[in-house]
């Protein structure tokens, strides 16, 4: 049943979602810029043995598990020495760099990102010998992070 | 200084890789959430993490506002030989903590 309290609460708590501004969400030409901010320009991408691991379908963009992995001896003359993953729709293009070094075992490494929205992953790999690797991975967010004005998980 | 958790394996075979996780307790404030009150949360982030195995680095991260709250980061090693693995958090305002864990290579 529908009180007067408890409308008026209900439409307290719309205004509050309505006068806050959701952040401008990134753009594809967005993420090519901060992979040219990062990688440059002058070479071109190749396929490689990069390999992203992440769910398909995520029920929060809060924190979605990730796994960049790269099939390649770290030993090989074209080894991957540096990664980064790229987001097409979050507010920052950007989401991390990792640069592996002598005592790595593989070019691999897990974390939980952050995702607005049903989007592409892309991942750019450097090797030692100059080349640039690109994998991308769509996932599916159920809940936007940034939707989620105060949780934090 | 934030509480860090720590994963090395006590031993390991000369030549294995071995699995470590680094995570350390921080909001990772990205700057776009509001508070209850409806006030702007400021970006409050890790901007580095490095861990060194035997003074060499192992992975250096630069971390961006895309990283969730508690970060955590699972990679590996190759043991060589008996040694300290160290991690190093540096946040916004260059404020570092630092963990470190003993790793015997048999």
């Amino acid at each position: 049943m529908i009180d007067r309290r408890r409308l008026l609460a209900g439409a307290g708590g719309l205004a509050a979602i309505a006068v806050v501004p959701l952040p401008a969400a990134a753009t594809p030409a967005d993420a090519a810029a901060a992979i040219t901010e990062a990688f440059g320009d002058d070479r071109p991408f190749t396929d490689g043995p990069i390999i992203i691991e992440a769910p398909a379908l995520a029920e929060t963009g809060n924190s979605v598990p990730i796994t960049v992995r790269a099939e390649r001896a770290m030993d090989a003359p074209d080894r991957i020495t540096r990664m980064a993953l790229f987001s097409e729709n979050n507010p920052r293009a950007a989401l991390f760099a990792v640069s592996f070094g002598p005592a790595a075992a593989e070019a691999a490494i897990a974390t939980n990102i952050r995702l607005n929205g049903t989007q592409q992953i892309i991942c750019v790999a450097e090797t030692a010998d100059g080349t640039l690797i690109r994998a991308i991975h769509e996932i599916r967010v159920v809940v936007s992070a940034c939707t989620t004005l105060e949780a934090q998980f | 200084m934030f509480n860090t958790r720590i994963r090395v394996p006590e031993t390991a075979a000369a030549g294995e890789a071995v699995e470590i996780r680094a995570m350390i307790m921080h909001p990772m404030d990205n700057g776009f959430t509001y508070s209850t009150q409806g006030t702007l949360i400021p970006v409050n982030i890790i901007t580095d993490f490095t861990c060194r195995y035997l003074g060499e680095v192992v992975v250096q991260v630069r971390l961006e506002p895309g990283i969730s709250a508690n970060p955590i980061f699972t990679f590996s090693l190759r043991a060589t030989e008996s040694g300290p693995v160290e991690f190093e958090w540096i946040d916004q305002n260059g404020d570092v903590t630092t963990a470190s864990a003993d790793l015997t290579v048999t």
